[in-house]
């Protein structure tokens, strides 16, 4: 099956007895966000290894390489200052995952002032050659492909842990991931490449 | 088409693993989050004992009512059944027979006045004046003026207050049936209206301080 998360494990084992059973129905994340909110800023550590790979992902597909780490960072500091308004914590993925797609736009917001220092960053990151250039062909696919492509491909998740950390319908997720590695082909194709 | 693409199961495809191996690269590399020192909103640590706090209070309430409308029941219960039989041989004290007419009735032969005599003038017939009727009291015989008294202060000892109504009305029931009922009955009927009184002061009173309390600890 897809990748465990061991980060969470260590959770689940501190239970002993009668509470494991009643910790079985809390999902792991739930747990950490109930931890956080009780003044637990490890478990907040612990939800970012968990997490960053995803937010990283998001962010990749809709900014430049070399503002994806800042921004990350940015992410995941918001949500620990908004823990408080999360209404479900066993949905804290899909949460975060809004909160990175905003910031991602925001930073567009914000940015169309400083287009040229952008490209100049994009341009060093450019040294890497050959995996940019098929990561800028992936984010000339549409939206709905690009963020599982990413996921899949650059940032090593399974279709159903995108699924899951995503909060988005595993079929969804499914269908988007083959159609965007069709038309991938057909554009590197397209470009006198081969996959 | 092969699982691995979307869960790495099976075979693996060629250019989906030279994809991998390409992009794998750009992966996260996690870097150390400094989580803030403070928490940013206060710990959610109060709100089961708050609501504990609340529901505590209303189930001694609760109990309390209870408590009091069933000793009040059978505390009246019993003394009808007890007191029923013995009624025919006794005779009201002088005091039993005040009301507010006494004027009309003083006149009257005190062998009218026994238990189970209907006197022509007898206070409580239907044939008086209606206006006066409505705020005609019974005065219920076994009881008298300092056994009222010394309740209330009783009463205004132990609550502070002293008692909405000093006196039992008769609330509800028809005239005619209180002319008809024995002063064994008008005793229970005003013993019990009493008890009942006192339940609603003393519930008044847990209330107030159930509201008192709520008002000295504020809820967030």
């Amino acid at each position: 099956m897809y990748e465990a998360t061991p980060a969470l494990f260590p959770v689940i084992g501190q239970t002993t007895g009668a509470e494991a059973g009643a910790t079985q129905e809390v999902s792991p994340d739930a747990a950490l966000v109930a931890a956080v909110r009780a003044g637990d800023r490890d478990a907040f550590s612990r939800l970012y290894d968990t997490y960053g790979r995803m937010v990283h992902g998001i962010l990749l597909a809709r900014v430049p390489y070399g503002e994806v780490d800042d921004l990350a960072q940015d992410v995941f500091l918001t949500a620990f200052r908004k823990l408080d308004t999360l209404r479900d914590d066993g949905s804290f993925g899909a949460w975060i995952a809004m909160i990175a797609r905003n910031r991602a736009m925001d930073f567009h917001r914000r940015s169309r002032e400083t287009t040229e220092v952008t490209e100049s960053v994009a341009q060093t990151h450019a040294t890497q050659g050959e995996a940019m250039e098929v990561l800028n062909i992936i984010k000339l696919l549409p939206e709905a492909y690009r963020e599982p492509m990413i996921l899949r491909f650059v940032e090593g998740m399974t279709g159903p842990e995108i699924a899951e950390r995503t909060g988005l319908a595993p079929a969804s997720v499914r269908v988007n991931i083959h159609r965007g590695m069709k038309i991938l082909r057909e554009k590197m194709a397209a470009d006198g490449r081969s996959v | 088409m092969s699982d691995y693409l979307w869960d790495k199961t099976g075979e693996p495809e060629p250019e989906v693993e030279r994809l991998e191996e390409l992009l794998g690269g750009l992966r996260f590399q996690p870097r150390t989050f400094e989580v803030p020192a403070t928490l940013p909103f206060a710990p959610r640590r109060a709100t089961p004992a708050r609501t504990s706090f609340n529901w505590s209070r209303l189930a001694v309430a609760a109990s309390l009512i209870v408590t009091l409308l069933l000793g009040a029941w059978l505390v009246v219960s019993k003394r009808q059944t007890a007191d029923a039989p013995q009624f025919a041989h006794q005779t009201p004290a002088p005091e039993e027979k005040v009301t507010p007419r006494q004027d009309q009735t003083q006149s009257q032969p005190p062998q009218q006045q026994l238990a189970g005599a209907t006197p022509k003038n007898d206070v409580t017939t239907p044939a008086r004046d209606e206006k006066r009727d409505k705020v005609d009291r019974v005065v219920v015989p076994n009881v008298s003026r300092r056994q009222r008294e010394a309740t209330q202060v009783a009463f205004q000892k132990r609550f502070g207050a002293r008692p909405r109504h000093s006196s039992v009305r008769n609330l509800n029931a028809p005239r005619e049936e209180i002319a008809t009922m024995t002063p064994r009955e008008k005793e229970a009927m005003e013993k019990f209206m009493l008890a009942m009184k006192v339940t609603s002061e003393k519930l008044g009173y847990a209330e107030r301080q159930v509201a008192g309390l709520s008002r000295e600890s504020p809820q967030r």
